[in-house]
């Protein structure tokens, strides 16, 4: 009798391994996990001869614009229907990354890139008035996402 | 590791056995996440670019305003390039507008492709509307080719495409001048961007 009850014995060491290893792993990639710079619902175009990503920027800036060329993601939370609107918000965004950057004791420019991430649908024209507006909010440098085509 | 009484009774003493069980439940768990998370970031790849602050511009900056003008064909006018930019070849891609559709080419899609090139006056056409996609890129990279082994600059090419143009068929027609061998490829905006730009 005495030996079945022990057989029932529920081993928690293990469950609470998992659960301890998971909430590390949270804790650990929460930080660094933007919603924007992997938005799913953004099908980028592919395009051949891309370049790998590169980290090299102390600041980012991600745009998403869908298929309609709106803005989607955190930046859908503003009222943007205008490039004037756009520009006024990105300058906010940017004087904010250079007063955080000065913050941390870093002087001269802040390389601020732009990283524009948009879906294969979108008009040209959809592109180029969001980067119209990143150029009069005075960005200097951005980059179009894509997906590398096999074999490049 | 649990201590096991052995069940025959043969031999005395406790077998020491490693339970992988609970291991491999945890394996599974966390295999299953990633597979539910994963996301194929190295397959995304970038594109860099410049915006030129219009005080500093790469072009020869006569009009303080760097808004396009509607009136304007292109919204960089071809005389305020760079000497470099104005010898560069254009690639024109024009799309499908309403009313245009042929088949499954429906609003947006790529229809002709036009090179010209400084020296020339017109524009001379590469491919029309009724080639299919694939063999207009064909015909594409072979004339740029031959543009290359004729002498043209390899250096810089100028991309101008319909402001419908759908971003797909941009980056298929930047694909194929970098697949001829075209190191740089400037993206001129579209001839008319929306009024909204004012």
């Amino acid at each position: 009798m005495s030996a079945s009850a022990e057989d029932t014995d529920v081993n928690l060491t293990p469950l609470l391994d998992l659960i301890l290893q998971l909430i590390m792993f949270f804790m650990i990639t929460i930080n660094f996990v933007r919603v924007d710079q992997f938005d799913d619902s953004i099908v980028l175009p592919t395009a051949g001869f891309a370049l790998p990503i590169d980290d090299k920027a102390e600041e980012w800036i991600f745009l998403n614009l869908d298929a309609e060329g709106k803005l989607v993601g955190t930046v859908s939370t503003f009222a943007l229907d205008t490039p004037e609107k756009l520009k006024l918000h990105l300058e906010r965004e940017k004087e904010s990354l250079e007063r955080g950057s000065r913050h941390r004791n870093k002087e001269g420019e802040v390389k601020i890139v732009v990283i524009l991430r948009a879906d294969r649908h979108c008009k040209y024209t959809d592109v180029w008035s969001v980067l119209n507006s990143c150029q009069r909010a005075g960005f200097k440098y951005w980059q179009l996402r894509v997906m590398k085509a096999a074999g490049t | 590791m649990r201590h096991k009484q052995k069940a025959d009774g043969s031999a005395p003493g406790v077998q020491l056995g490693l339970i992988v069980t609970p291991m491999l439940d945890m394996a599974f768990q966390i295999l299953s996440f990633f597979i539910a998370t994963y996301h194929p970031s190295a397959m995304e790849g970038h594109i860099p670019g410049s915006l030129v602050p219009p005080e500093n511009p790469a072009m020869k900056s006569k009009d303080p305003n760097p808004i396009p003008q509607i009136e304007n064909p292109l919204s960089i006018k071809e005389d305020d390039l760079l000497p470099e930019l104005q010898e560069a070849i254009t690639i024109r891609a024009k799309s499908i507008v309403r009313g245009q559709e042929i088949g499954s080419r429906t609003e947006g899609t790529l229809g002709q492709i036009f090179i010209k090139n400084s020296l020339e006056t017109e524009p001379q056409m590469v491919a029309d509307t009724h080639v299919p996609i694939a063999e207009a890129m064909g015909l594409l990279e072979s004339t740029l080719k031959k543009m290359i082994e004729k002498g043209s600059n390899k250096a810089n090419l100028k991309l101008a495409a319909d402001g419908d143009l759908r971003q797909e068929y941009v980056m298929m027609v930047y694909s194929t001048a970098k697949k001829a061998g075209y190191d740089n490829i400037h993206f001129v905006p579209p001839p008319v961007l929306n009024t909204k730009l004012r």
